[in-house]
């Protein structure tokens, strides 16, 4: 039977899916794929660990920085948010997020809340590498 | 919730007492009567809402002393509501996006949660150099500046 933490694994691998199949050329959209992937690995988290699963970005922030056991994931996940949001709606030159940061957000970032995920819900997921083509990789 | 001693001039209001009336005199003498009820009511309200208003002024004094600490780094600090939420907005130096400062604010988002309970509040760190740059964010006009060499009138409206 289907849960609804397959759903969100579901949706993060797809979501993993997009962002490796991202060209160089759209930084701003790795960063707010890596971020969607986050998204919905922490709502397998919480759906793991019977959290009602909330409806709203601010809800979700708040969860995570004052759950003492997603408090490590939170210091990955917020710089996360910060820039997809920078890269969702803020305009060049003051919103342009580099490749190479966009690279560093979804390679040590979304690497770290993966693992954590996997670790603390106990999910049997093996994640390919987030290895990027191209420059800045 | 605390309360100080009753004393021979305390006037006692009782929710329960479905009868009872209130009249209410304030400063400009525009009287009003409430029930019982709607007094006690209005009182948790406003007693809830000092609270709150309490804890924003802290939160701004506790954001305007870190940003006095990350001179040199941070140009602007706003505070001001998005989405329902409280929000700090900060400004680094340069206008670009700081991969640098990320971390800094997240111990500062953390920080917040930790010390203030009432009021959620996020932390984010949005490139630029004017206030207008904020506008996709947060409503410009409802931001509190806490922070940053203040703006003439000409460099607000550009």
């Amino acid at each position: 039977m289907s849960t609804v933490s397959d759903g969100h694994q579901s949706k993060w691998l797809n979501n993993r899916r997009f962002l490796l199949s991202l060209d160089d050329e759209f930084p701003d959209w790795i960063v707010t794929a890596a971020f969607y992937c986050a998204l919905h690995a922490v709502t397998v988290l919480f759906a793991t660990d019977q959290v009602s699963i909330p409806g709203t970005h601010e809800l979700r922030n708040q969860i995570l920085k004052r759950t003492t056991r997603y408090r490590n994931i939170w210091r990955f996940y917020h710089p996360l948010w910060n820039t997809s949001i920078t890269a969702r709606y803020m305009c060049p030159p003051n919103g342009e997020v580099s490749l190479e940061y966009a690279h560093n957000l979804a390679k040590n970032n979304l690497h770290e809340i993966e693992k954590s995920v996997v670790k603390l819900s106990g999910i049997d997921q093996v994640l390919p590498p987030l290895s990027f083509g191209g420059t800045g990789a | 919730m605390s309360c100080a001693e009753p004393t021979q001039n305390t006037i006692r209001i009782d929710a329960a007492d479905d009868q009872g009336q209130v009249v209410l005199t304030p400063e400009d003498q525009d009287r009003f009567v409430l029930s019982c009820r709607d007094t006690v009511r209005c009182a948790s309200i406003g007693l809830g809402w000092n609270a709150i208003s309490d804890e924003i002024d802290a939160i701004v004094r506790h954001v305007a002393e870190w940003a006095k600490s990350q001179h040199g780094v941070v140009e602007h600090c706003y505070v001001g509501i998005r989405e329902g939420h409280l929000v700090v907005l900060v400004m680094p130096v340069g206008g670009s996006l700081r991969p640098d400062l990320a971390s800094t604010l997240t111990e500062l988002d953390i920080a917040i949660a930790e010390k203030f309970q009432a009021c959620p509040c996020d932390v984010l760190q949005i490139p630029g150099s004017s206030l207008d740059d904020l506008s996709t964010i947060a409503y410009p006009q409802g931001l509190a500046h806490v922070y940053g060499k203040r703006r003439s009138p000409e460099q607000v409206a550009q």
